[in-house]
């Protein structure tokens, strides 16, 4: 009842701000008053944005004054210092097998990944929507959700590029860089097919990720069953089962199916914003921050095979190669553009 | 981005969004505590006005399910105490494909008047102010003049308004999901739909 109670409160500031905002332009005061209280909260925005627009169903004033829609922009970044500002949008997201959240303990710190803004995407969204298509693409250190037209849901990884089309018979999703994971949603009649280079990956209401690889392609399936094949053997497709991975090339076709539900589970952390190391190597962390961060982490071949367990917010390598250097003694040396992790 | 593209997004939302609010409620309803209906709305709604472009986004209904869905999610997955029920419940979610029916479609249309029909029932002066500016595009202060009432009263009477026209909106979920007779009370034109 106290929740939804405050949620009505919400609601009823939101009218008496809409009410105040279509009487007359906002003072100054006004305005800061509105931002601060939009800043509060992210319902607070949502039931704004709401009621203004039950307003202009009532009563059709289209001409909504452009002060109204300055308290509305997004403040610039989106980086993780946005807080729980405006444009904050992370969530946990679905997926099939629900693991406990493993904790993991590294050198006897416990190491807790704080979540990270990631932006909605659709502003990233560009080129044309002619017959469905669209472009999408993020920048480093940048995950969006992207919800596509047919009810299906991308959550598109670190500097990647799809292309989406979709057509009364078919739903494809070109994978040009990066990585994603989808969770098809069920129509029988227009099957979805990821290609990535000569590999394709078709399924029918599931959910899996495809990471593009040099010479292939990594497949993970969440839920259901997905088919893969290369464009040369089309013939031979191969059926690959939730809690399953795959590695696809594109010259020899499917590598070996490996079943460990646990391993996608922390694979695919990085839709949280996390990355997890379950006893990688040094030299595979930084890798994989390296994915995620413009300033790159070095790491002495030195401690290259030291292997590391930990949980990790993808967009914080200093914090890891800090931890790094308490756990192994060594030293950490920020340069321009990179981290150096050198044994001392 | 500009604030056109803000009001666009908004004008969207009047358009093809709000129209599906009584059925996402009812969703909702089904797999969340009541308490928490509104907090998801509320949710979804600002994700929505974060938007910078809709023109990819060719089926508003499946949008504003997909976006409530993903808010509920992370609901329950933050809450740690999990019902499995719930999960697979959400999990298995689809989106209701009656949108495509033609009848339904109808339907949906109708409901687009119930902000309008909502403003028939609302009391008296209110009532008038929400008509005024309506019919003759009277901004507040005007309306003030031709009641003759003190600006702040009608600024009052707006925010009064809305607050009715918020409540009518969510619980007309609850009148599709009793009975018939209750919503003919109401009198509102969706009332014939009530089977569905």
């Amino acid at each position: 009842m106290e929740r939804s109670g405050s949620a009505q409160l919400v609601n009823e500031e939101a009218a008496r701000w809409v009410a105040r905002i279509d009487s007359r332009p906002l003072d100054k005061q006004a305005k800061a008053d509105l931002e601060k209280w939009l800043a509060r909260d992210d319902r607070h925005r949502g039931a704004l944005f709401r009621t203004l627009a039950l307003l202009q169903a009532a009563d059709g004033s289209g001409a909504i004054r452009s002060d109204v829609w300055e308290v509305f922009e997004p403040h610039a970044q989106v980086s993780e210092d946005a807080g729980p500002g405006l444009l904050s949008d992370r969530e946990p997201l679905p997926s099939g097998p629900r693991m406990g959240r493993r904790r993991m303990l590294w050198a006897g710190a416990a190491v807790a990944a704080t979540a990270l803004p990631v932006a909605f995407l659709s502003g990233v969204l560009s080129g044309g929507s002619e017959g469905g298509a669209n472009n999408i693409k993020t920048q480093v250190g940048q995950t969006a959700h992207v919800a596509l037209e047919d009810g299906s849901l991308a959550v598109v990884n670190t500097a990647s590029r799809l292309d989406v089309r979709q057509s009364p018979s078919l739903r494809s999703v070109r994978l040009d860089e990066g990585e994603a994971w989808f969770q098809v949603a069920k129509d029988a009649t227009r099957p979805f097919v990821v290609s990535v280079g000569d590999v394709r990956v078709r399924a029918v209401g599931t959910a899996f990720s495809v990471r593009k690889r040099d010479d292939g392609a990594d497949v993970q399936v969440t839920e259901g069953t997905v088919e893969v094949w290369t464009t040369a053997h089309s013939g031979t497709r191969l059926r690959v089962s939730a809690g399953t991975s795959t590695f696809v090339s594109e010259i020899h076709g499917v590598q070996e199916l490996v079943k460990d539900p646990a391993e996608i589970e922390r694979q695919l952390s990085w839709r949280d914003g996390v990355l997890q190391f379950d006893g990688n190597t040094l030299r595979q962390a930084a890798d994989e921050f390296n994915r995620y961060n413009l300033v790159k982490l070095q790491i002495d071949p030195a401690l290259g095979d030291e292997r590391v367990i930990g949980r990790f917010n993808s967009g914080e390598p200093s914090k890891f190669a800090q931890v790094v250097a308490t756990a192994f003694g060594a030293k950490v040396e920020k340069k321009k553009g990179r981290i150096e992790i050198t044994k001392s | 981005m500009g604030h056109n593209g803000r009001l666009e997004v908004m004008q969207w939302v009047v358009r093809e969004v709000l129209v599906h609010e009584p059925a996402l409620r009812s969703w909702l309803r089904k797999v969340s505590d009541a308490n928490d209906v509104e907090d998801v709305i509320q949710e979804s709604y600002c994700r929505i006005s974060n938007l910078d472009d809709i023109s990819h986004i060719r089926n508003a209904r499946a949008y504003l399910f997909t976006t409530a869905k993903m808010i509920v999610l992370g609901r329950v997955r933050r809450s740690r105490i999990v019902s499995i029920d719930v999960v697979a419940d959400i999990e298995s979610f689809n989106l209701p494909d009656d949108a495509s029916n033609p009848e339904q479609i109808a339907i949906e249309k109708d409901r687009l008047n119930f902000v309008t029909n909502i403003i028939g029932n609302l009391p008296s002066r209110c009532r008038s102010i929400f008509l005024l500016r309506k019919m003759e595009g009277l901004s507040q202060r005007e309306v003030a003049q031709r009641l003759g009432v003190p600006e702040h009263t009608v600024e009052n009477d707006v925010a009064k308004g809305l607050r009715l026209i918020q409540q009518a909106i969510a619980e007309t979920e609850e009148q599709a999901e009793t009975s018939a007779e209750r919503m003919t009370k109401h009198g509102t034109k969706w009332v014939s739909a009530a089977g569905q």
